[in-house]
């Protein structure tokens, strides 16, 4: 068996007789060594914080080591951040540490109301659900709005939790172009007449782009169909008062809810939604992620509080993000390496379709002290398999620079253009 | 040994699979040059169609090799090409 040959895609249809046993292809796979060199990269447990320098136990060759951290959701440092660890240790003391209900009986706390009100003020909206997991905020809004009919029409690019939310709704899913205002277009136009939602993206996750809100807002008000904007990777960073890509492109009053997540710049974990209080309190009844699971942690929701209050009193954190994110690219584009059409804090370094090339580049870079991660198809196009690369505000131009030094070593010299 | 199967059986089975998987599709011709997508099968529906078309084939091309296929011909091409190799 060629194990490169196959991926992750290959092996979700089961030819087993029991759904309890995996197929056996899967297995024969999984005890490839190739496989399991390339597997060690993933779940490999982090010793410390995620700090711009932390420390990894490597699956791959059994090292503990310190590494320059460049796989990290904590954008602006907010997980790590003094005043943001000291709100959580006192509701840690205050309130335990789970909620110990759902949000309808028992696991509404005050905490969990404030968070609700300031994100829906911070978003310049009526009101805010929130949810344990950014992954159910979607699932949450989406079941909670889409019926059986109903037609959830979204970017191709669209984030798994997204796609899955319109299956969990048993809403009929259509794709169109990655940011085409025309192809939008024809499949709103081939849907007249039914109930529909369209669902984009402020920065597209593996890309780093930014939704192109500015060209398909007027085409979905032209349709008369409301829009939803999952700004996962742009909340508390871009636009004026760090609302996202929505306020940044001026379209904020076109779109009918906006996603957030409470576990990337915010530094914690959770999701929400703002919206009307009429949707959102009718989303809150038929969401199930949201009615049969139990509340956020209030240390966790506590932590969240401060982290909006510590990224939205001034524009400090936000500042160095965008000076770091600037001095990465300047390094990586003196490389000349694919960075796609990146514009955010989220950068892929696209090394092509050669599985055995990424897999061994990564761990020479981490074996080097650097901690960044491949992203193998099918969660990326098979010709475009990456690293997926994210600056943070806490690195250093040491750090930064050390970093380049390793990815112009290991990737630059490796993979030509 | 089974005889390899000829294209025109592997386009049917393929053709079936499209009308179990994609709801939009009712009765309506299946043109086998024109892309799936035409006919109402979004990527998710794709992927089924060809999981389904595999299993009733017997056969296991990797995802990477099909990642360009639109069509219902260029699919019973690239399993064609891969039970000649077999
Ligand atoms: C675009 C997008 N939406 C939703 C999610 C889910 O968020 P979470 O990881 O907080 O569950 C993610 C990230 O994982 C994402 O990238």
């Amino acid at each position: 068996m060629d194990a490169y040959r196959y991926t992750l895609a290959d092996f979700y249809a089961s030819d087993s007789p029991s759904v309890v046993e995996p197929p056996a292809d899967w297995g024969a796979w999984l005890a490839e060594p190739a496989t399991q060199a390339c597997m060690a990269l993933f779940e490999q447990p982090l010793l410390a914080a995620p700090r711009a320098a932390t420390r990894i136990a490597s699956r791959f060759d059994g090292t503990e080591r310190d590494v320059i951290n460049l796989t990290s959701y904590n954008y602006l440092g907010l997980a790590t951040h003094p005043e943001v660890i000291g709100a959580a240790r006192d509701a840690l003391e205050t309130y335990g540490l789970g909620a110990s209900g759902a949000a309808m009986l028992s696991g509404t706390y005050d905490v969990h109301v404030r968070l609700a009100e300031q994100l829906a003020a911070f978003k310049g909206r009526e009101a805010c659900a929130l949810f344990s997991g950014g992954l159910m905020a979607n699932y949450g809004a989406l079941q909670g709005m889409l019926r059986r009919g109903d037609v959830l029409v979204m970017d191709e690019k669209c984030h798994q939790s997204i796609i899955d939310g319109g299956t969990l709704a048993r809403a009929k899913s259509v794709f169109f172009r990655h940011n085409d205002p025309d192809a939008l277009a024809a499949v709103l136009e081939a849907h007249r007449g039914k109930r529909v939602l369209v669902a984009v993206e402020g920065v597209y996750s593996m890309d780093g782009d930014l939704g192109d809100l500015t060209r398909l807002a007027p085409v979905c008000a032209a349709h008369g169909a409301p829009l939803y904007v999952d700004e996962a990777h742009s909340s508390l960073l871009f636009g004026r008062t760090g609302r996202g890509i929505a306020e940044l492109q001026g379209v904020e009053d076109q779109v009918a809810v906006t996603f957030g997540t409470l576990s990337k710049a915010f530094g914690g974990v959770g999701g929400f939604i703002c919206s009307t209080q009429a949707i959102v309190r009718y989303i809150k009844a038929y969401a199930s992620a949201y009615a049969f699971s139990c509340a956020p942690s209030p240390p966790v929701v506590a932590g969240c509080l401060k982290a909006l209050e510590v990224a939205t009193r001034n524009h400090d954190l936000q500042d160095r993000l965008w000076r770091n994110v600037a001095r990465m690219r300047a390094n990586l584009e003196a490389m000349q390496l694919n960075l796609g059409d990146s514009a955010s804090q989220v950068i892929p370094i696209i090394i092509g379709d050669s599985a055995e090339l990424l897999f061994d580049i990564a761990r020479r870079v981490q074996a080097r002290g650097v901690f960044l991660q491949p992203v193998d198809y099918p969660a990326v196009p098979a010709d475009q398999r990456r690293f997926r690369l994210s600056v943070t505000a806490m690195l250093t131009d040491t750090q930064i620079d050390d970093a380049c030094n390793v990815i112009e070593d290991e990737i630059a010299q490796r993979v030509k253009r | 040994m089974e005889p390899v199967m000829n294209k025109d059986e592997i386009v049917q089975v393929i053709v079936r699979n499209i009308r179990e998987n994609v709801e939009d599709v009712g009765s309506a011709e299946i043109d086998p040059t024109r892309s799936m997508e035409a006919y109402g099968a979004n990527s998710l529906d794709v992927i089924e169609i060809v999981s389904c078309s595999m299993r009733d084939l017997k056969i296991k091309v990797p995802r990477t090799e099909l990642a360009q296929v639109r069509t219902v011909d260029e699919l019973a091409d690239k399993f064609l090409q891969h039970m000649q190799a077999a």
